[in-house]
């Protein structure tokens, strides 16, 4: 056990919100391991998004613990729970849009830019240096993931698809230890979403846990090393995604019961 | 492109500074030069609410800022007998402390709320005045606050008694704001807080602590409110509680939005074609608001980005007219 705790880093211990009388998420417990790719699923409504707007800091839980690489962040503000290396994407195309493409990874890189605001705004050869060095990253994780010849582009006026990639790209500058990526792939073209696989792939490959909520069962059994099911804000099954696929219980919340 | 606007953004600023240092050597008409260290003083304002404004947040607190500024420099000179040079930054920085003690609670509210709570906050300054005799002088306010203390540069001796020297304090001042806001732009904390209200929900996610972003231009914006108070109360030499009203921010925020928030020659720009505008209209004073509100309305529905963006409008037009 010792040894698997050390592998352990997200953690969720009781889970629980009340919109007034209403349960969204009741006693949920789960974990993620370093390195893995989990899937959260569920029907519409399940309360999928609630986890996340509950683990990065968006909601505060009516109960429960919410532990981050050891690290108690329940109740904590997101930006705080940010800077330990939780990171999370939006279902929505949240973007600075009035930026260009590159102005809005060179934004999302904050909690690494390695000088104050004082010595920034003082503007010292180091600073300029850093700042060098901060736009070669930003360049970095534009060719990683494909943005690079739209580097100039108003966020505004990017494709869907392109503005979906654009919301990881900014995480991905602020260097996160688990990414959570809510409905990465909704509303794309079979391309789109075989880009995005690939995309999500590689990240993993750099070392970064993925925790994803999606709707699409085939991106969920390509990716997820694990999956973990969702029905009225109940856990009600876990497990590799062959076992999820078959779980009887599973079968029943997407189709019902005779 | 970005390039090429700075340049001339630098351009600009470098050609109004010679002038505006210039001119008073040609122009020596103490009428003029009232006229000029009124823009000056109010563009040191408008530069404050600016600030703010670039978060998405309207601040009507910054006419009570102002007015505190005065009392604080009045009180610091006449009742603790300070000199002005001391009380001048004391003042700026006695504001900037009060905006960070009222600015924590109400950041978290946006919008109209923000709005007028700030406008509220301006009332309880002014009502502060009124009540508190002893301390501010109640309705009639502070009389009598001295002229800035004569000095001694480079063996030269000037004294404030005529317009001139103060006409050049007031610019020195509004460089040394030109200065800080134009850096503040070009800096991680500036394009920090024009991203704000673009998303404050992504900005909070990817670690971005935008309480404190808004308390520190809240506080900025604050501390050259109370610089600008400072010159106000010892060139009128008083600071009366009428003086200092909400309206004064409906002002400066008319101003900013007219002259165009983008750089920081907008606030300039804002301050000197409308209080000149102020000036020539002087005959009919009662019609001014009317003629400001209808250039308003012009601005904000066809040059959004203010004045400053006239150039960069007109090539556009031009372009599409050549196609």
């Amino acid at each position: 056990m010792t040894a698997g705790e050390n592998r352990t880093l997200l953690e969720i211990k009781g889970l629980s919100k009340n919109f007034g009388g209403l349960a969204a998420v009741a006693d949920l417990n789960f974990a993620t391991e370093k390195g893995e790719i989990v899937g959260l699923i569920g029907p519409n409504g399940a309360g999928k998004t609630t986890v996340f707007n509950l683990i990065s800091g968006f909601l505060k839980p009516t109960q429960g613990q919410v532990i981050f690489g050891g690290v108690n962040v329940t109740q904590k503000k997101p930006s705080w729970i940010a800077k330990k290396g939780l990171m999370r994407t939006f279902q929505a195309n949240v973007l600075y849009n009035e930026n260009t493409v590159m102005q809005n990874v060179l934004l999302g890189c904050h909690l690494h830019t390695g000088f104050g605001l004082m010595r920034d705004f003082l503007n010292t050869a180091e600073t300029q240096q850093r700042k060098k060095q901060l736009d070669e990253k930003v360049m970095e994780i534009l060719k990683f993931s494909g943005l690079y010849e739209l580097r100039d582009e108003l966020a505004s006026n990017l494709s869907h698809g392109h503005q979906r990639i654009l919301g990881i790209c900014i995480t991905l500058a602020a260097e996160p230890q688990l990414l959570m990526l809510d409905e990465p792939v909704s509303g794309m073209n079979a391309e789109e979403k075989n880009n995005m696989v690939e995309l999500i792939k590689q990240i993993n490959l750099k070392g970064i846990t993925v925790l994803i909520v999606e709707h699409d069962m085939k991106v969920i059994m390509n990716l997820c090393h694990r999956i973990v099911v969702l029905n009225f804000g109940m856990k009600i099954a876990e497990g590799l995604p062959e076992e999820i696929q078959a779980h009887p219980k599973v079968i029943e919340a997407y189709l019902g019961v005779e | 492109m970005k390039n090429k606007n700075t340049t001339w953004t630098t351009r600009i600023l470098i050609f109004l500074i010679a002038s505006g240092i210039l001119l008073p050597m040609v122009h020596k008409d103490p009428y003029f030069l009232h006229i000029c260290i009124i823009i000056f003083i109010w563009s040191i304002l408008t530069f404050g609410i600016r600030i703010v404004l670039i978060t998405g947040h309207l601040n009507a607190a910054q006419g009570g800022f102002l007015g505190m500024g005065a009392y604080f420099s009045a009180i610091l000179t006449m009742k603790l007998g300070w000199s002005f040079w001391i009380s001048l930054p004391a003042s700026g920085l006695a504001v900037a402390i009060l905006a960070m003690i009222v600015g924590y609670p109400i950041l978290r509210v946006k919008g109209a709320y923000f709005v007028m709570i700030t406008f509220g906050i301006t009332e309880v300054f002014r009502q502060i005045w009124m009540m508190w005799k002893d301390m501010f002088g109640g309705p009639q306010g502070l009389f009598g606050v001295p002229k800035p203390s004569p000095i001694d540069i480079a063996g030269l001796h000037i004294s404030f008694s005529s317009k001139m020297p103060f006409y050049y304090l007031a610019l020195v001042v509004l460089l040394f704001t030109v200065l800080v806001m134009r850096r503040l732009d070009n800096s991680r904390l500036g394009i920090t807080l024009r991203s704000l209200p673009q998303s404050e929900m992504l900005s909070e996610s990817i670690g971005i602590p935008i309480l404190l972003y808004k308390l520190i231009a809240f506080v900025i914006g604050a501390f050259f409110a109370g610089l600008a108070g400072s010159l106000w109360a010892h060139y009128f030499t008083y600071a009366s509680p009428d003086d200092f009203n909400w309206t004064n921010s409906l002002f400066m925020l008319m101003y900013a939005v007219i002259g165009g928030t983008q750089t920081v020659l907008g606030p300039i720009l804002g301050c000197m074609l409308l209080l000149s505008l102020d000036e020539v209209l002087i005959e009919f004073q009662e019609y001014t608001p009317i003629v400001l509100g209808l250039i308003l309305i012009f601005i904000l529905f066809y040059l959004p980005g203010g004045l400053i963006s006239l150039p960069q409008k007109m090539g556009s037009l031009l372009k599409w007219r050549k196609k």
